[in-house]
């Protein structure tokens, strides 16, 4: 296999909240995906960044007595503690307060304006009576235009998704000051979306065909029919006061999330290369051989599906490979709900003393690779982690570890012995490779499910067994050994009675793998790269290969 | 790695149920937070099970940041008569201590005294936010002057 080159972001995070079980969906989602590749053997880099700008930022950061600057530093080291909890591998964390992303913001805004993409209008602005300053999109509320839905922010509707402009809400009220705002008329830049190339661009891009059928049906909609044109213009830019970049050459002016955010994929990754001596030009030229993912919410498919790829192409950049969305998560089948307790942080879940791979477990159990929401149902999740996690996988590597250091002096399986063993069992391989393909395509519950399945075959081979094998040439008189073998010997029949000799010789024989999916579980990082100094041959694809099922945090 | 134990849970939920303060919201464009749904319509109860909680006027006499709580403040209330009791307020994000000694307020003086990472907190003072975490914001109740410490308020 020629190892792939791989760049994979998740959204960015804003820096002006805690993360919670709803953020780590997705983190937890992506993390398993990168595990997988590296452990495949692929260059895969996996860059994520504090979302730093905005007037939220500003009006918290005046709230609380300090600059902007200090805030986001310090929210930046709770959000890398929390992630670093739950175990989410970076292999950059960094912030779009950087000279690198404002290099690529100004860089991309000049060559769109070179390209005549960016144009400047007077226009009519929500404007805080109260508070005297311009709202954003997020700090205005009011009904859906689309569906009536109340309480909606001024960009998207969530209960129909529905994109729109702040003006178009009915009954709009401030989320700031809760005044009814006046608009007020100002310059702003905007990007045009809805010039022709860029309509004709996404089209094509839109039917390459690798997208998520639900999402390909949802941008065909937003698109609109051949000879349609619903895409609109969008505004890039904001007043002061403001906190982020400065427009190049347009004083009082900064450019707005659209211009900044994304463009922090870039900056983290420029910074990552340089101090990994990474070619970031490699990643990012067009037709770049490098594969390009961002995992993100539902809920900002339009911006990184639209406008993002298509303000990469007329800039000179290449476009993403794909956008993986997920759905959103639920706590016992409701949205989560501070009054009972179900908005979770991740901070919390760590302090209450929770362990990081239940969650991880659980959510990758759940995990489709569809848009749909996911679930986090408590009881399951208690009933599902203990059944499956605890009660059958730990157990059996733990008993597996004794065994192995009883009887075989900590030593695994001889090299020879491996390729016997493994060509006995071509059903489990051809799962194996069945379950890869799974995690490819994300479906991380399919994976799990498989893996259950894959663990039968083995049962039926017990001749081979390396208990039997280490009976004859290592210890021959050991007395627990020969009850192993007995036991194994009948073990079609013994099924019901396998728990104690028979379920030591399974996972003696499952023993090489156990220790890896143990060290996957607990997801050390040296470990699942097969860079372990433990007695393994770890570069062993048939490992590698059923190490990769367990990226998930272990077979059940 | 051990089994989850239902009581792990109850705590998890409990340790978010415990702020007055919302966390702020996510306001990201690019990224935000699911938003709550709008909570039901909170269930009847009569007058007994109202009278049942003792709602007392207490006067801050201190207020000081907790190390290590990014929403506690930790306040020591008069009673007058009733005495001086601490207690933990989730109202690190909208209140100055400084701004909070000498002034008056409510608070539950028969609630449980609940031992948290910080210390022991003897009752809880009352807030106001919007339930649905939409509106930002936690105003704190005042009475009208004339109140004196230890007052009840029914």
């Amino acid at each position: 296999m020629t190892p792939r080159k791989i760049l994979v972001t998740s959204a960015l995070p804003y820096a002006n909240g805690a993360i919670h079980l709803g953020h780590l969906v997705e983190y937890i989602q992506t993390d398993i995906w990168v595990r997988f590749q590296k452990m495949r053997g692929h260059e895969c880099w996996y860059v994520c960044a504090d979302d730093t700008h905005g007037t939220p930022i500003m009006l918290r950061a005046e709230k609380e007595g300090i600059t902007p600057e200090a805030l986001i530093a310090r929210v930046h080291g709770e959000h890398l503690r929390d992630f670093t909890g739950f175990h989410i591998a970076f292999d950059n964390y960094y912030t779009t307060h950087s000279e690198e992303t404002r290099f690529f913001s100004e860089d991309i805004y000049r060559k769109l304006k070179a390209a005549g993409l960016i144009e400047v209008r007077a226009i009519e602005q929500f404007y805080d009576p109260v508070k005297q300053m311009f709202l954003p999109d997020r700090f205005i509320k009011g009904e859906c235009p689309k569906c009536g839905a109340k309480d909606q922010y001024g960009d998207s509707c969530e209960a129909c998704g529905a994109a729109y402009a702040p003006t178009e809400l009915k009954n709009p009220y401030s989320a700031v000051s809760g005044a009814k705002p006046a608009l007020k008329s100002s310059e702003h830049y905007f990007f045009k979306l809805s010039d022709p190339r860029c309509l004709s661009f996404l089209r094509a891009w839109t039917r390459q065909g690798s997208l998520q059928p639900e999402a390909a049906n949802k941008l065909a909609e937003w698109l609109g029919a051949e000879g349609e044109n619903k895409l609109t213009d969008w505004d890039i830019s904001r007043d002061a006061p403001y906190f982020g970049f400065e427009i190049p050459d347009a004083p009082g002016k900064y450019f707005y999330v659209w211009l900044d955010a994304p463009i922090g994929y870039m900056g983290a990754f420029k910074n990552l290369c340089a101090k990994k001596g990474l070619d970031f030009d490699e990643y990012w030229k067009p037709g770049s051989a490098a594969e390009l993912y961002h995992f993100i919410g539902k809920d900002i498919l339009y911006f990184h599906a639209l406008f993002w790829p298509a303000e990469l192409k007329f800039a000179g950049y290449r476009t993403p490979t794909n956008v993986f969305a997920h759905g959103f998560l639920t706590v016992d089948g409701a949205k989560m709900s501070k009054s009972r307790g179900t908005f979770i942080t991740a901070a919390s879940y760590l302090e209450q003393g929770l362990d990081p791979e239940w969650l991880r477990y659980y959510f990758a159990a759940k995990l489709n690779g569809t848009m749909e929401d996911i679930d986090l149902n408590l009881e399951d999740f208690v009933a599902r982690v203990n059944a499956d996690l605890i009660g059958k996988y730990v157990n059996i590597a733990s008993r597996a570890a004794g065994f192995i250091t009883r009887q075989f002096g900590g030593k695994l399986l001889d090299e020879p012995f491996q390729e016997r063993f493994m060509g006995s069992l071509p059903e489990l391989m051809l799962s194996a490779e069945e379950i890869a393909a799974h995690f490819e395509a994300r479906d991380f519950a399919r994976a799990i499910r498989q893996t259950h399945g894959a663990r039968r075959p083995g049962e039926s081979v017990c001749r081979s067994s390396p208990t039997l094998e280490a009976r004859e040439t290592r210890r021959p008189g050991a007395r627990a050994a020969h009850r192993v073998h007995d036991a194994d010997q009948c073990l079609p029949a013994a099924h019901a009675v396998s728990e104690a000799g028979a379920a030591e010789a399974r996972a003696a024989r499952r023993g090489v793998f156990e220790h890896r999916a143990a060290c996957l579980a607990r997801c050390d990082p040296s470990v699942a790269a097969g860079t372990s100094d433990q007695p393994l041959r770890a570069s062993d694809d048939a490992h590698r290969r059923q190490a990769d099922r367990s990226a998930a945090g272990g077979e059940s | 790695m051990t089994r989850i134990e239902g009581k792990q849970i109850e705590a998890l939920l409990a340790a978010n149920r415990e702020s007055l303060a919302p966390a702020p919201e996510s306001h990201s464009p690019q990224r935000h937070a699911q938003h709550q749904a709008q909570e039901q319509a909170a269930r009847q109860i009569g007058i007994d099970e109202f009278a049942q909680v003792d709602l007392r006027i207490a006067r801050i006499t201190a207020a000081e940041r907790v190390e290590g709580a990014d929403k506690l403040l930790k306040l020591t209330l008069d009673l007058g008569p009733l005495g001086v009791r601490q207690v933990f307020a989730g109202i690190k994000s909208a209140y100055d201590p400084a701004q909070l000694v000498g002034r008056l307020t409510v608070m539950v003086a028969n609630l449980a005294p609940r031992k948290m990472k910080f210390g022991i907190s003897e009752g809880m003072v009352l807030a106001a936010s919007d339930p649905t975490g939409q509106q930002p914001g936690l105003f704190l109740l005042s009475p009208d002057a004339g109140a004196m410490p230890g007052m009840q308020v029914k």
